[in-house]
């Protein structure tokens, strides 16, 4: 089953130190070729359905760039109801990928029930958000069950208490210097801790300074002319700026926290501070979500903001996902799709010369079970999600 | 991205908590540690080892075909 394509990264070593490493890709990035010719509204009906791994981030970035495309209008509201939506997504990515990848760190049993919680939350978001069922699509209703919203919100909550901090997300958000973070782990045995005790009591090698900038904002113009060059197709599968390689993702969002700033002391862009980077941005979202449902019932009036229409026919959809950002560009005439772009995150980080490259350069290992161990922990640590098949030469 | 591809439930080894699925002529082996009352016949979205969550076979055929005009198959 090869469908979902995968990464293949190959780690040539001597001494057990990684002297080079090649990185393939097979993943299919030519998909969104399918949607040319298509009606609008029909790509967008098929976008979750190819794309249902953070379906919901790559469904908000079609519709802005379908929008923009096609010159209309959005109620302030559906914008706002629509990010709330991607950030639930990413808290249950975030949850999911904690409580399946960590759990072997850690003898608390996966609940069944805590699954379950996860596994409806998506669906009962939307329902909450967008009750007449018209999420993503152009023109959706402005129908939101702010009591249902809060549910939500609870849930998420609870379920970050109890399986992964011990503490409310909130308060665990203030955690600002290494000693709290260290008395947090003593004290604590929720997934999260289990794990992150291991790494910091184990002498870790794959720290220090990769080189690598987080990807800066980049302007929309700009990106809309990358994508309509001859060559597109090459920086869609391997992206850089203006010739420099770039990082995105939970720990490029978290970079001004204090605490990832003091674990970056010691840590450099390892494993720990993107981990802590991840648990972070997880126990901000429900505090985010809270002040975006303020927001939602602090005021009726309904204000129409106009889309920028210097991009004419074309629209690009930005929007951080759980694992990065993600820019979706659109190419329209008379409600036809003629072209249709993807650029992902795992690109930029799965760059031949990426962070991963650069991270598992920073390796070394007694033995080459432990460097392997090593590189999985380090490549699931900038991307939980993709399927990779990792050699040693 | 990630895709996860739609698979049908062909087996189930409850102690294992795992299911073979099979797509076109490919069986494979997913853990269901992530999905809950999944029974043989049913279809899955499968992602890296795992069953993501169940989809009905209309919606898991109409994936299918989408796949199958972007020219990628199994």
């Amino acid at each position: 089953m090869s469908i979902e394509g995968e990464i293949r990264i190959e780690l040539q070593c001597q001494d057990d130190r990684v002297n080079q490493v090649v990185i393939n890709s097979t993943r299919p990035l030519n998909l969104p070729k399918i949607f040319h010719g298509k009606a609008v509204d029909e790509l967008l009906t098929m976008i979750p359905m190819l794309y249902s791994i953070c379906a919901t981030a790559q469904s908000s970035a079609a519709v802005k760039a379908c929008r923009q495309a096609t010159g209309m209008t959005t109620d302030w509201r559906i914008q706002l109801l629509e990010q709330m939506l991607v950030n639930v997504e990413t808290a249950r990515e975030h949850l999911w990928r904690i409580m399946s990848d960590w759990s072997s760190h850690s003898e608390t049993a996966l609940s069944r029930d805590h699954l379950a919680t996860l596994a409806t939350l998506m669906s009962d978001a939307r329902q909450a958000c967008f009750q007449q069922g018209d999420s993503f699509t152009l023109q959706p209703s402005i129908s939101f069950d702010a009591a249902a919203i809060e549910s939500i919100i609870q849930r998420i909550d609870q379920l970050c208490h109890e399986k992964i901090f011990a503490v409310s997300p909130a308060e665990w958000y203030q955690l600002e210097d290494q000693q709290a973070f260290n008395r947090w782990l003593d004290k604590c045995d929720t997934l999260a801790a289990a794990l992150l005790r291991d790494l910091r009591d184990q002498t870790q090698s794959d720290s220090g300074d990769w080189g690598v900038e987080p990807l800066p904002s980049l302007d929309h113009r700009k990106v809309c002319r990358r994508l309509s060059e001859t060559d597109a197709d090459d920086f869609i599968a391997a992206p850089d700026w203006q010739g420099q390689i770039y990082e995105t993702g939970p720990l490029t969002r978290q970079l001004s926290h204090p605490l990832i700033e003091q674990l970056m002391r010691p840590y450099g862009q390892g494993v720990i501070p993107r981990l802590v980077a991840r648990l972070l941005e997880l126990a901000s979202i429900p505090a985010k979500l809270t002040r975006q449902l303020s927001r939602l019932k602090g005021t009726s009036d309904s204000i129409e903001r106009q889309h920028e229409s210097e991009l004419s026919q074309q629209g690009l959809g930005e929007v951080e996902a759980a694992r990065g950002r993600l820019f979706h560009r659109a190419v329209q005439q008379d409600g036809v799709i003629r072209q249709y772009q993807i650029v992902a995150p795992t690109e930029w980080n799965f760059h031949p010369r990426g962070v991963v490259c650069q991270g598992l350069k920073s390796l070394s290992a007694k033995h080459q079970k432990q460097l392997m161990q090593r590189a999985q922990l380090l490549i699931g640590a900038v991307d939980p999600c993709v399927g990779f098949q990792l050699e040693l030469r | 991205m990630c895709l996860a591809i739609p698979a049908k439930v062909i087996a189930i080894d409850e102690q294992a908590d795992n299911a073979t699925v099979e797509l076109g002529e490919v069986r494979k082996a997913v853990s269901l540690a992530l999905v809950e009352d999944v029974t043989v016949g049913d279809f899955v979205l499968i992602h890296v080892g795992y069953a993501l969550n169940k989809v009905s076979e209309e919606e898991a055929q109409r994936t299918l075909e989408l796949f199958a005009q972007a020219g990628v198959t199994p």
